[in-house]
């Protein structure tokens, strides 16, 4: 999978890789499993800072995304179901964003069938 | 002597037409997207603005490459005088690689000032890319460092070998090990170097970054390998004391400057196809609009970038990204080394050709010849022979200058062994000095004032 970021986006670099690899997880770019890039290899390849890469991965870590193997490096988890766990932490970015939208005049079957179009890309099954 | 010397310059000149033609003549066509090392969408290569600059560029490049052949003319008049000759080929070499770039450098500013005015930019600006895989698995197939253990142990084999035979030549075992470090540092740099993001299709970049980097890293290894043995052909050539031994340097010279430039067009041509294999079936591919990192559009200088070596843009290999403190280290040190050099060897060739060597006897019965850094003293009576001779053995050089003129610093001559010549060539007579280990020849540019000399030591001698 090919991570692009943009230097001149607003969001920072770490939260940019981070939320790529989120997505190359859930659309299968990225499969269970699968070995990622060692530190030191993916900032050589990026040209940018190891700590930027290290607080992304620290970041996927934490949210259960992927697993730190002392001896393997970094690795897609494995599949796993804490739907219920996850749910009041969704609700609360939801709100947020189903507000933006509200506010710009999205009603809710736009919204709705905008997300079955971005749940139809995701290949993730458990 | 003189002859070797016009033709190694001669030699290396093509060799630097070859490369500045090949490099930059390509340039005026649009190829991989790009133009006068300026991305640029297809339609804007046919604009009719850009059509004027590619012509004026071809004009420009014929004269300015015609103008620098005409100035490389003194090169070849001035072959009796081989310090001058030395010098000005020095200056003409570093003034024709700043000056025959001048046309593609005005063709890529003003290319670069027509994509700007029209807004024709291709992919993103700004980015960066990598492949997940690609980054882990980009030097599985190169080759170990550890391969250099081979052609270092070459190197270390020929020094001791050298060492124990004769220490003048030690240098050469020296060298050779250089060479091989220097080998080891470029692979290493490549190892490390970032990976290319040709598509957002995973395997294809991971097969054409594996193959690039795996021909490369062989590549460097058989280099230095070639270099050794170019070092042991060297050694062979220099000790074995023939007549005939002039066929036998161009030769070596000539095997030894095709067969790198051959294996590296080889791979690099090999490369190239095998990308452009690939990527023509594919449908991902990615441009990035880097432009405004590359200077000139030959230097890389990205302060975003935290990497040393970058694949250059035209040309074939890598160059350096001047936007790294690494970088501008590096970049500077180059550039003030050659500065050093040039002066240095300048200064040193201009001086030997000002001075001649004196010998003086002084009353405390010490003969002195002064030379800069070839002096030698030695004292009256360590002389176990002196002659006026009209002839010097063949031999050759060990550490020292030896030109059509003159023959001066450590020789080894046939029949003689070690010799130390201070002699103004085809001007007879030498006067001829043995020492305990060391014959002495010496001479001055005058026969007349070379024979009184000898008279004179040889009342001294005779007195003691």
């Amino acid at each position: 999978m090919v991570i692009t970021l943009q230097l001149d986006s607003e969001t920072p670099l770490y939260e940019q890789l981070r939320n790529q690899i989120v997505i190359g997880i859930a659309t299968g770019r990225l499969e269970a499993q699968e070995r990622l890039p060692t530190v030191r290899q993916l900032a050589g390849d990026l040209g940018i800072n190891t700590m930027t890469v290290n607080k992304a991965y620290a970041l996927l870590k934490q949210e259960g995304y992927i697993v730190i193997d002392r001896r393997h490096g970094a690795k897609v988890s494995p599949r796993t179901q804490n739907a219920d766990v996850h749910a009041q932490q969704l609700e609360e970015q939801l709100q947020l964003i189903i507000a933006q939208a509200t506010i710009r005049g999205v009603d809710q079957s736009a919204f709705q069938s905008l997300c079955s179009r971005i749940f139809s890309k995701m290949t993730y099954q458990h | 002597m003189i002859a070797i010397l016009t033709a190694v310059y001669l030699l290396t000149a093509a060799i630097g037409y070859i490369v500045i033609i090949a490099t930059y003549n390509p340039q005026s066509r649009y190829k991989k997207g790009m133009l006068f090392a300026v991305t640029l969408p297809e339609h804007a290569a046919e604009d009719e603005r850009v059509r004027d600059i590619r012509t004026g560029f071809r004009r420009r490049f014929a004269r300015y490459q015609l103008a620098t052949l005409a100035l490389f003319v003194p090169v070849a008049v001035l072959h009796a005088w081989p310090a001058y000759q030395t010098i000005y080929y020095l200056l003409w070499m570093c003034g024709y690689f700043v000056v025959s770039v001048i046309p593609f450098r005005r063709a890529f500013r003003e290319t670069l000032a027509l994509k700007r005015e029209n807004d024709w930019f291709v992919g993103e600006k700004r980015v960066v890319r990598s492949d997940l895989r690609v980054a882990q698995l980009k030097n599985k197939r190169s080759a170990s460092p550890w391969l250099f253990v081979v052609p270092l142990a070459i190197s270390a084999g020929l020094a001791m070998w050298t060492f124990r035979d004769d220490t003048a030549y030690l240098g050469i075992g020296i060298a050779g090990m250089a060479v091989t470090a220097m080998f080891l540092f470029i692979s290493l740099g490549m190892r490390r170097a970032k990976a290319k993001v040709y598509s957002m299709n995973s395997e294809a970049n991971l097969s054409l970054n594996q193959a690039r980097r795996r021909a490369w890293s062989y590549l460097w290894v058989v280099m230095a390998m070639v270099e050794n043995v170019h070092f042991a052909l060297i050694y062979l050539a220099a000790t074995r004391e023939q007549a005939d031994a002039f066929g036998a340097w161009v030769a070596l010279t000539i095997a030894f400057t095709v067969l790198p430039i051959g294996l590296i067009l080889y791979v690099h041509r090999k490369i190239h196809a095998l990308e452009q294999e690939l990527l023509e079936q594919d449908d991902k591919v990615v441009y990035t609009d880097d432009d405004e990192y590359w200077a000139n559009g030959f230097t890389y200088h990205n302060p975003n970038d935290k990497s040393l070596m970058v694949t250059k843009r035209i040309g074939l290999g890598e160059t350096i990204n001047t936007g790294t403190m690494a970088g501008k280290v590096i970049m500077g040190g180059a550039l003030a080394l050659m500065a050093a050099v040039i002066v240095g060897v300048s200064f040193l060739l201009i001086r030997s050709e000002l001075t001649s060597p004196t010998l003086t006897l002084s009353q405390d019965s010490t003969v002195s010849i002064d030379y800069p850094m070839y002096s030698y003293d030695f004292s009256l009576s360590d002389i176990e022979e002196l002659t006026l001779v009209d002839d010097i053995p063949s031999g050759t050089k060990l550490n020292g200058e030896a030109t059509g003129a003159h023959a001066r610093g450590h020789f080894r001559l046939k029949g003689l062994g070690k010799t130390r010549l201070y002699v103004f060539k085809k001007n007879p007579p030498y006067i001829r000095i043995k020492l305990d280990d060391v014959y002495i020849f010496y001479n001055d540019k005058d026969p007349v004032l070379t024979t009184e000399q000898f008279e004179q030591l040889k009342e001294r001698t005779s007195r003691e």
